[in-house]
């Protein structure tokens, strides 16, 4: 699967360029907010408001949240940043994968059952609550006409949907497929992640694996979207190779998400996913950073680890928490 | 690119206010007796009829997870069709549907958190606990890609329609696919604000209809590549041939007015399962019975298969949401290899703007093909071809 | 009588007219150009059925006014002129 282009909606802004610029400076401090849960302020790597302000490409999305605002946005930004034009809508699918969806949408809803009652509820809320209301408007802002999937696992929400993916390009369904990884935070899910994780003060504390008592994070949210297809296009000349096939042979680098699973191979290991805060869809992260990192040839520094020097990359591993692997490798 | 391989459909599950079981579910469509009452599973000030599933066996450690137990009394009678005592070793893919048990939705949790900032963490835990998909995969003790689809009320055909691609792609050799989900306070009440919800049984395609009743259920297909079966010795006459989606890219809860999305999903259905739309012996609707989709889905399928024979099962089953795609894939197949379809429950007077009469009492069908449409929320439209090989 | 009767309505319309605009998020629309007259649906402000079903909760909400079939709302949800008139109407009995 050749990736096309890339388009990320993060703390860090808007569009891939956001992420490369932290590669190579380093990372930005987390914005620290109240919390009715803690006295302390908590940090979370959030979306700021400016970044979803985009008259022109949510024009048509009103009612809708910021969970499908940050989808859309990266999905429009992937397609830009390849650069082609798609010849048919009804050949391009979509496929968002999300742990937890638009949980502060559910949540909104929730307080109308308790507020308002059972017959006094908001619809809109209601509709916007649901998982594929996001790649919804994925398809309406951009035209699109094929098939759009939306799936959910805790684990690995962004392997999973490549893999449909490449099997819609593999299959003939699809001549070009969006795939996506989406997720919010909330206070709601900042209490529960402050309850089951460690939460690092501030940016320098963090750590991503290999720390005694588990890593130490700092929650992010945000929106990856990749446009593959099965030519080579767009600035990358990177592809995916084949989902699922035990003949990949070896990478010379690793890219884990936080949590170092047991790698398949031994060769370096690093983690840049965490510059947006750490997230499910983390992965579609760690494949933006191979991307850049195998396009520009360079291997960028990185917190908590020897520093990786001369490593001449061909191909990436991403090593999911799930035992899943997705490779990169260039053209 | 190779061929794409048969598949075979090995075991079927079918759980729902029809009946639990498939022979339960095939007596109960014998002879349309519905009786959707007010829900008595949860507190609610709303009173409209919802068809709840009686006397479910589910053990006491999923008392609070009734979409997993539902999908789980499924599960087992499909693979109880299969012969297989256990899927140790062999490559099972999991592709399940659902819209309310991948929602983080409990109202206690919540409500502690909003009175006090602080809640106890059991309702979290439990639904990290693993989701739909991912549970049942630890039940079964297998390990191959399990992805819970949320496409709303076209989830479980999606579902299936995922694990038809994996199948197809050599991924798995077999997968455990359909929906399932549970009556719920937060779509009850979604479904009333949305002005969609009957204060009557719903009578889907019906000129004077007025909208659904919720149901709840789960309806699962084992599937298997033919080497696969026939390597264990396993046989099926029935396969799932074919599978279609498109979205319309229209609006969030409003179908597109000539079934744009639909027609692609039926056309794309019809050509991976290398069918001509009059091989069709009958449609299992959507048919949902509110104004919108009957009328849009019905308009459009007059359009495209005009007297072929249709029904919509909602009137036994209530929409069951997540559920209602892989129950009525299963629906569907049993029609085809019963050799009869139920009355379309609920049907009395036909409506000029939607076209179509559905069937008003039981009937024979005659052919090997038989399809299955979905639309949902989100303008996602999903159709599956089912075939019986005599 | 008839004075009352138009003080009352002015003022439910300025209230219509800002909680449209916060309940429906038409974040560019101002109240001032949500004149009387002008159509909810379709050309004027371009409402869709997803609003027409939330103003329903808008009045429920912020009027204690029900509207019950559609067939009514259809008529009800012409302009803020006739959603201020049946609210009047509901509220006063007449």
């Amino acid at each position: 699967m050749n990736i096309q282009g890339i388009g990320m909606v993060s703390a860090l802004g808007r569009g891939i360029d956001s992420l490369e610029t932290v590669l190579e400076t380093g990372p930005i401090a987390p914005s620290m907010i109240e919390v009715p849960f803690r006295p302390a302020l908590f940090p979370v790597y959030a979306v700021a408001k400016e970044t979803l302000k985009d008259k022109t490409a949510l024009s048509r999305m009103r009612r809708a949240d910021r969970f499908s605002k940050m989808a859309v946005l990266a999905a429009i930004d992937a397609l830009q940043n390849a650069g082609i034009e798609l010849h048919d809508p009804a050949r391009t699918g979509v496929v968002l994968g999300t742990a937890f969806g638009p949980h502060p949408t559910v949540f909104s809803f929730l307080d109308d059952i308790l507020e308002f009652g059972d017959d006094a509820v908001s619809p809109t809320l209601f509709s916007h609550s649901v998982h594929n209301a996001a790649a919804s408007y994925v398809s309406v802002a951009l035209g699109l006409a094929g098939p759009a999937m939306t799936l959910t696992t805790f684990t690995d929400p962004f392997h999973q949907s490549l893999l449909l993916a490449q099997t819609w390009l593999d299959q003939g369904v699809c001549d070009s497929v969006l795939v996506g990884g989406v997720e919010e935070c909330g206070t709601v899910m900042e209490y529960i992640v402050s309850r089951k994780l460690r939460i690092a003060d501030d940016e320098t504390n963090i750590q991503p694996f290999f720390a005694e008592g588990g890593p130490s994070v700092i929650p992010g949210e945000g929106a990856v979207f990749f446009l593959l297809g099965r030519e080579p296009a767009g600035p990358y000349s990177v592809q995916f190779g084949q989902i699922g096939s035990k003949a990949e042979p070896a990478p010379d680098l690793w890219i884990v998400d936080f949590e170092c699973p047991t790698l398949p191979s031994s060769a370096p290991a690093g983690c840049w996913s965490h510059l947006v805060g750490s997230m499910p869809i983390s992965t579609a992260v760690s494949c933006a950073a191979g991307v850049l990192m195998l396009t520009g040839g360079t291997v960028y520094a990185q917190t908590g680890l020897v520093k990786i020097e001369d490593v001449q990359t061909e191909r990436i591993g991403c090593a999911g928490r799930n035992k899943t692997t997705l490779y990169l490798r260039r053209d | 690119m190779s061929l794409p391989s048969t598949v075979l459909i090995t075991g079927m599950g079918a759980v729902s206010a029809a009946g639990i079981g498939i022979p339960a579910t095939l007596k109960a469509f014998q002879r349309p007796r519905r009786e959707p009452a007010p829900v008595t599973r949860f507190e609610s000030l709303l009173t409209f009829p919802v068809f709840e599933v009686e006397n479910l066996p589910a053990p006491p450690e999923l008392k609070k997870m009734r979409t997993y137990a539902l999908a789980l009394t499924a599960v087992s009678e499909a693979l109880e069709q299969t012969g297989l005592s256990n899927l140790k070793g062999r490559r099972v893919g999991i592709a399940l549907g659902t819209t309310v048990a991948s929602q983080l939705n409990d109202l206690e949790f919540y409500n502690a958190w909003r009175s006090n900032y602080a809640a106890p963490m059991e309702a979290v835990d439990r639904f990290l606990s693993g989701n739909l998909a991912a549970f049942i995969a630890k039940e079964l003790g297998v390990n191959g890609s399990a992805i819970t689809v949320v496409n709303a009320c076209s989830s479980g055909a999606d579902a299936i329609g995922a694990a038809l691609g994996w199948l197809q792609s050599g991924l798995c050799d077999m997968a455990i696919a359909g929906g399932a989900d549970e009556l719920n306070r937060i779509p009850l009440c979604g479904f009333n604000a949305l002005g969609v919800a009957s204060a009557e049984a719903c009578r889907p395609f019906d000129k004077n209809r007025s909208g659904l009743n919720l149901g709840e259920g789960a309806g699962v297909m084992v599937l298997e590549t033919e080497p696969s079966a026939a390597a264990r010795g396993a046989e099926s006459n029935l396969l799932l041939a074919g599978y279609g989606s498109a979205v319309d890219a229209y609006h969030l809860t409003a179908p597109h007015p000539e079934g744009r999305g639909l027609r692609r999903a039926i056309a794309q259905a019809l050509t991976t399962a290398n069918v001509r739309d009059d091989e069709i012996a009958f449609i299992n609707t959507h048919g949902t019975s509110t104004l919108e989709n009957d009328k849009v889905e019905g308009s459009t399928l007059a359009d495209l298969f005009g007297n072929t024979p249709m029904l919509s099962t909602k009137g036994y089953t209530g929409h069951t949401l997540g559920a209602a795609g892989g129950l009525e894939a299963v629906f569907t197949a049993l029609g085809l290899r019963e050799g009869w379809i139920p009355a379309s429950a609920g049907f009395e007077t036909p409506d000029e703007e939607t076209g179509v009469i559905p069937v008003r009492e039981k009937t024979k069908v005659h052919g090997a093909c038989a399809l299955s449409t979905s639309l949902a929320f989100g303008g996602s439209n999903a159709a599956l071809v089912i075939k019986y090989r005599k | 009588m008839a004075a009352d009767k138009e003080t009352a309505l002015q003022e439910i319309r300025e209230i219509l007219k800002v909680k449209l605009i916060e309940q429906l998020s038409l974040e560019d629309v101002k109240p001032e150009e949500i004149t009387d007259e002008l159509p909810l649906f379709g050309e004027g402000l371009g409402l869709d059925s997803l609003d027409a079903v939330e103003i329903i909760v808008l009045l429920q909400r912020n009027f204690g006014v029900e509207v019950k079939d559609a067939q009514e709302s259809r008529e009800i949800f012409q302009s803020v002129n006739t959603l201020a008139e049946y609210i009047y109407q509901q509220k006063t009995g007449a």
